[in-house]
């Protein structure tokens, strides 16, 4: 049972820091950078509020001079009053009339400043920056671990009939259908491809249909996939109009059809990108084995090709393909290609992060990290405790 | 006795064991077509380094006179059948006719001596492309001498087409500077739009919209008292009145620049005119005679006082082309190299050394040092790579330095696993129980026994994870968030993503450079599998 | 047999437990933890130019009691009297450690930073040729080490003379074709004597050999045996060899320590303790000797012993050998009284005759012992 145990409290450490680490990062450094855009922003409302805060100011002094009466002036000093701008004593002093003119004057200059000050309060209330970032990030650590509910600062459900939530977890779930969409598609595709390609390519080591996998595995890895996407944009869509244009598509759940059109050539190509590296790493795992003693020797005792594939090739390849095979459909759903799904313009967990940090929505990000990790996570400690349990060589020490 | 063993036969027997393990990584084809890459790759990286370093590469980011060598955004030439004919005329060398007129005039009883000067500069050229050219471009620096003395001057500028049209692109009166301002006009005419900010001399320039796009010697955008609106006015006007139509005006079925050598045939297409064409350029001045020394006389006729320009671009360059911004993308894809192998070695090696020391102490410390190590890579291993890449470089400006530092920061755990495996199994070895015994401490053990014998499996690790360094720095510039001034890869890809190349066609400006990538990660690919087999150590599974 | 001299090592109740991993239950519950016992009580001396030899099955705790010298596996319990060379002991008393009136000090009781110059004096050579030889050093590097680490020899070239002059004391000559070679360019004989030459090139006081010729060539074991007598003879060394194999043990040893289980079970010299052993144990090994004589392969061979050694985690009670004893069961038959000792006490090692101990309650001098124990105890 040790063993067990050692690896949960493993797990939750590492979720822990993993957690720990992204709040502190995604809160300490963007605190400043969002800091000075809110300030920015009341600067901006500032410029847009200076005529009224012009007329409010000579009402003011008017009241103390007498050109202006107290009661014409109700509503303007109530409505300030509201504000915040002016104290209750103020506010009763200005209705009375009875105010000098030094008095006055100290309230109309002190107007702008807190008015600038109600503002900075209301936006760092907005990017929630009005707390010290390492008592918000040990704030959004804890909320994490214990999954209560974040709010976003801006971003807010799109796609879901229930419109305009603030729930940071809503804002991710309602992206997870895209994903799935998208990459369990393409990774149940892969698999079905790449494991018979494999199989093929590692019994004849060294034939074309060996070589074109090594090659492509080769370029798969090595280029960025939204460059191929760009490329197979340009030619599948600007060129020939096999498949919709991206950038002229809006994807949503009510209309299917467009849907599906739209995500045919994302999974075209992440389809045709993943099978180079799962064709290429299935490969070696079938050569090590075709190379093993005990595939010879049932070959040498004669068992008819088909069988020696079925219970001795499989049967030993089957942990490092189940392991592939779970990754790959799993961690699908929850995957994003931040850049690939950019290009392709397709609303999924890629480009929430994307949206997230460009709106510096920090809870989004938070959760969305949290949630990816999780995920990996937690399939991490299922296989290894279905390994312990299964493989006879792994020690339970 | 002493032994003779200098330290040059030491150094022979160490070369031949690298030079016999470097033939065995040549025997698979893999290894034979990664090695030429990569020392194709050096040279052309050591080249540019040479030749650009550093001025040529700052220039490429930031440099604003592409313009006016380079034609924008044209497809490479191998991929172009039909050519046109690249223009470039001058009119430094041409000899101005000058007509003069005496005027006297009295009024009252003040007598003045005024006097027409008319300086006309004719040059022609025989135009034989078989393609329009992709845009024009003049270039008119007038100097004009002010001062009260001249009392008024006049610019008159055309084209005389073979079949006998007329573009006519000036024909203005120039208010002349009080107080002996020179005044200097640059023109471009043509269907370079532009929308962008641009980084001149560390300022924002924000270049006009849809507007003839002004190009200078002098880092200056046009100044003088001609507005570019009038140009634009003129010419568009000489040219309805051949066209039917005012390139300037309509959605430009025909840029400008092109519509100068144009012709259209009856059944509508647009076709190159071929002949003769002739630019003439004639200048009046108004002088008050009597004001005036002879001295200045002269120097008005002087030709010293225009500068004039004429550039048909051609509609193809070079091997790969140009980008929106008129630099040429085949140099682009040079300047690119010697900061991909920086970003790539300097990450993957200075992370992989790391991750290697690390792995081999982790393995040789049993205990809950070991433990503790693991936890800590762990960690590391688990985090979201591109997403705190992205947000560091978004909310801070990075350099190429620091954006490899902080890559370094986020993938020096990456070997850690494999090598801590393979330094248990090391660290089982009766030689290092054998050092134990001697007294060699845990550093001496770690540094001598342990880490040498991970170590070249390291560099495999290391080569073949430079692809993924690479493809990181791309996604970062694609978004716009890499270091602004380093002319990578990936900042020209981002030009082509926000150029929107992929809708207008222009597939040079990001399948060449993303064609650069893919063959520099695929050489260390190939290196990395042909080198893997040779250092690969047997871990028992 | 040569002159022996003063005692450089005395070894009192040596103990080396390894402690049972507990699972977490075990442990909450208060399960009492369990220990390997490899060494569990080990008694000797070694005195100088003297080949000490430790002889025993596989499992036995021979080379867990060679590396406890060296301080490579945890000491449980014991002392090890050791009596260092002029320069350790200086070195020993700069680190705060005085000797005792002999000259002895007791290296389980330094710590790890004293006991590094003693490192000096007591060296080890590995049964594995091929593995003890790290395979990326040339020959004068792994000759090098240990003079780098005790920063003996000041410049290179003067080290480079300590190592050639070990190469020739092992005769790997001419050195000048050997010190640049890598190990797998050696044969094994030859990677045996490098190892050697890396145990004597600083000059200790103790060379402790695990089995270092049992995995060569026969026709080489006899030179490097040979070597080993050299040594001792030229420059004053002990030995402590630990082998499996008598037959070799008999042309080596001085003196030999039969182990089981942790224990050793009869000391003596070597010829005694061949000829006539005391002890069943060693009756049962003496008898394995393969016989070199061919008319012999027929003759039936009374092997004293039954059965495997048991875990060294549940050692039997009383005599640990006595579920394999085939005298005790004879003896439990005959319905001898001694017999019902060899459960219930475990016998101590006796001298029965000069200079040979045996453990072993047949001998009337090792039941003695145990009753007059047990009367002071109570």
């Amino acid at each position: 049972m040790r063993w067990l145990v050692i690896k949960i409290v493993d797990f939750v450490i590492v979720l822990a820091a993993v957690t720990l680490i992204v709040a502190i990062i995604f809160t300490g450094p963007m605190s400043t950078f969002y800091k000075s855009q809110a300030l920015q922003t009341v600067q901006m409302e500032m410029r847009a509020q200076s005529h009224q805060l012009t007329v409010a100011q000579n009402t003011i002094i008017g009241i103390a001079k007498g050109t202006v009466s107290p009661q014409d002036a109700a509503d303007l000093i109530n409505k300030l009053y509201q504000q915040g701008l002016l104290t209750k004593e103020e506010r009763d002093k200005l209705l009375s009339g009875k105010v000098t003119v030094e008095e006055a004057q100290k309230i109309a200059t002190a107007l702008p400043k807190r008015l600038r000050a109600i503002l900075t309060q209301q936006e760092f209330h907005a990017y929630g920056l009005d707390k010290p970032w390492y008592e918000r990030s040990l704030k959004y650590f804890w909320n994490l671990l214990t999954f209560k509910p974040l709010n976003s600062t801006v971003l807010t459900t799109r796609y879901w009939p229930t419109q305009g939530s603030h729930n940071a977890l809503d804002i991710v779930l309602e992206r997870v259908p895209f994903s799935v969409l998208l990459f369990t598609t393409s990774s149940t595709l892969t698999v079905l491809i790449a494991v018979p390609l494999a199989l093929w390519a590692a019994r004849r080591p060294g034939s074309w249909i060996d070589n074109t996998v090594v090659a492509w595995s080769i370029f798969s890895v090595s280029m960025p996939w939204w460059w191929l996407a760009m490329v197979f944009i340009a030619f599948f869509t600007v060129k020939y109009h096999i498949f919709p244009q991206p950038w002229n598509v809006n994807v949503n759940f009510h209309d299917i059809k467009t849907l599906i059109d739209a995500a045919a050539l994302p999974v075209f190509t992440v389809t045709i990108l993943s099978i180079g590296d799962s064709a290429f790493r299935l490969r070696n795992i079938f050569l090590d084995i075709f190379n093993e003693d005990f595939v010879t020797v049932a070959r040498a005792k004669g068992l008819p090709e088909n069988m020696v594939l079925r219970k001795h090739v499989m049967r030993a390849a089957a942990p490092p393909l189940v392991t592939i095979v779970l990754f790959a459909i799993v961690l699908s759903v929850f995957s994003g290609a931040i850049i690939t799904e950019l290009v392709f313009n397709w609303p999924g967990l890629g480009r929430l992060y994307w949206e997230a940090i460009y709106a510096g929505d920090i809870p989004v990000v938070l959760e969305l990290t949290y949630i990816t990790t999780l995920l990996y996570l937690i399939l991490r400690l299922t296989l290894d405790i279905l390994y312990t349990l299964l493989d006879p060589r792994i020690k339970r020490a | 006795m002493a032994v003779r063993s200098t330290a040059w036969m030491r150094f022979r027997l160490r070369l031949e064991e690298w030079k016999e393990s470097f033939l065995l990584t040549l025997r698979p084809w893999a290894g034979k077509i990664g090695w030429a890459l990569l020392i194709i790759q050096l040279v052309l990286a050591l080249y540019a380094l040479a030749a650009y370093y550093p001025q040529g590469m700052r220039h490429y980011q930031a440099g604003f006179d592409w313009f006016y060598k380079y034609p924008v955004h044209v497809p490479p030439c191998w991929a172009v059948k039909k050519k046109a004919q690249p223009v470039r005329l001058s009119l430094q060398n041409v000899k101005p006719v000058v007509k003069t007129k005496t005027m006297n005039i009295s009024y009252g009883n003040i007598r003045y001596v005024f006097k027409y000067y008319t300086l006309s500069y004719n040059k022609s050229f025989i135009y034989k492309g078989d393609a329009l050219p992709s845009d024009s471009a003049m270039l008119l620096g007038l100097t004009i001498p002010g001062g009260k003395k001249i009392l008024q001057a006049k610019i008159h500028i055309d084209l005389l087409r073979p079949d006998g049209t007329d573009f006519v692109f000036l024909d203005q009166t120039i208010p002349v500077s009080q107080y002996g301002n020179k005044s200097v006009i640059t023109i471009r005419i043509g269907g370079a739009t532009f929308n962008k900010t641009l980084i001149i001399h560390g300022r924002p320039v924000q270049v006009p919209v849809k507007m003839p796009y002004p190009i200078s010697k002098y880092p200056i955008v046009a100044t003088g008292p001609l507005s570019l609106g009038q140009i634009a006015q003129t010419l568009g006007k000489s040219m309805e009145k051949v066209f039917g139509t005012n390139p300037f005006k309509t959605d430009r079925p025909v840029p400008a620049g092109q519509a100068l050598f144009a012709e259209v045939t009856p059944n509508g297409t647009v076709v190159p005119l071929k002949g003769r064409y002739t630019f003439r350029l004639s200048l009046m001045y108004l002088i008050n005679e009597t004001a005036m020394t002879p001295a200045q006389a002269r120097e008005i006729e002087s030709r010293g006082s225009l500068n004039f320009y004429f550039i048909a671009y051609p509609n193809c360059y070079g091997l790969a082309g140009t980008d929106t911004l008129a630099r040429p993308v085949g140099l682009g894809l040079l300047l690119g190299l010697p900061y991909a192998f920086l970003l790539g070695f300097l990450v993957t090696f200075t992370s992989t050394f790391i991750g290697a020391i690390y792995g081999s102490f982790a393995g040789y410390w049993k205990d809950i040092r070991g433990e503790v190590m693991m936890r800590i890579a762990d960690i590391f291993l688990s985090l979201p790579f591109l997403p705190i890449l992205i947000v560091i470089s978004y909310v801070y400006k990075v350099t190429m330095l620091s954006l490899a530092g902080l890559m370094i920061l986020l993938f020096w755990a990456g070997p850690v696993i494999v090598v801590r495996s393979m330094a248990l199994q090391i660290s089982e070895q009766v030689y290092v129980e054998a050092a134990k015994a001697v007294g060699a401490k845990t550093s001496r053990i770690v540094f001598r026994h342990v880490f040498p014998q991970v170590f070249p499996y390291t560099l495999a690790i290391a080569v073949l994870s430079i692809p993924g360094i690479i493809v990181a720095e791309a996604s970062l510039s694609l978004l716009g968030l890499g270091d602004p001034t380093a002319p990578t890869w990936g900042k020209l890809l981002q030009l082509a993503y926000d150029e929107h190349a992929v809708q207008n066609g222009w597939w040079w400006m990001y399948i060449f450079p993303g064609l650069a990538l893919v063959i520099f990660s695929a050489t260390f690919l190939l290196i990395g599998r042909a080198v893997e087999p040779l250092v690969a150590p047997k871990l028992q599974r | 047999m040569p002159e022996l001299g003063e005692k450089v090592l005395d070894v009192r109740d040596l103990r080396v437990w390894f402690p049972v991993r507990r699972g977490l239950i075990e442990t909450i519950t208060g399960k009492a933890r369990l220990y390997v016992r490899a060494v569990d009580g080990v008694s000797f001396d070694i005195r100088r130019r003297e080949t000490f030899c430790f002889v025993g099955e596989s499992g036995c705790g021979k080379t867990t009691t060679g590396k406890a010298l060296l301080r490579l596996v945890p000491i449980t319990g014991g002392s090890a009297l050791f009596r260092p060379s002029k320069e350790v002991a200086e070195e020993l008393e700069k680190r705060g450690v005085t000797l005792g009136e002999d000259g002895m000090v007791d290296i389980f009781k330094l710590n790890e930073k004293q006991f590094h110059p003693v490192r000096r004096d007591i060296q080890m050579v590995y049964q594995d040729p091929f593995g003890s030889l790290n395979p990326r050093f040339r020959v004068r590097d792994i000759l090098e080490e240990p003079l780098i680490v005790h920063k003996i020899g000041e410049t290179k070239s003067e080290r480079l003379e300590m190592v050639s002059r070990a190469l020739e004391m092992v005769k790997l000559t001419p050195v000048s074709e050997f010190i640049d070679r890598y190990p797998h360019q050696l044969s094994g004989g030859q990677r045996q004597r490098v190892a050697i030459a890396r145990a004597i090139i600083m000059n200790p006081v103790l060379v402790v050999a695990d089995e270092p010729v049992s995995m060569l060539d026969v026709s080489i074991r006899a030179e490097i045996l040979e070597v080993f007598n050299l040594l001792k003879e030229r420059l004053g060394l002990s030995f402590i060899y630990i082998t499996h194999d008598l037959s070799t043990a008999r042309y080596v040893c001085d003196r030999i320590a039969v182990m089981y289980l942790g224990k050793i079970v009869e000391i003596g010299e070597a010829d005694d303790v061949i000829q006539e052993p005391l002890h069943p144990y060693t009756e049962a090994l003496v008898a394995a000797i393969p016989e070199p004589d061919p008319r012999n392969r027929l003759k039936f061979r009374d092997i004293k012993i039954k059965g495997e050694v048991p875990s060294p985690v549940n050692i039997p009670p009383g005599c640990r050998f006595h579920p394999r004893c085939i005298l005790y069961e004879e003896a439990l038959k005959r319905g001898e009284e001694w017999a019902k000792l060899c459960t219930q006490a475990e016998p101590p090692l006796v001298e029965i005759k000069k200079g040979h101990y045996a453990a072993c309650f047949r001998h009337e001098a090792v039941r003695a012992a145990v009753t007059a124990k047990a009367a002071g105890e109570s």
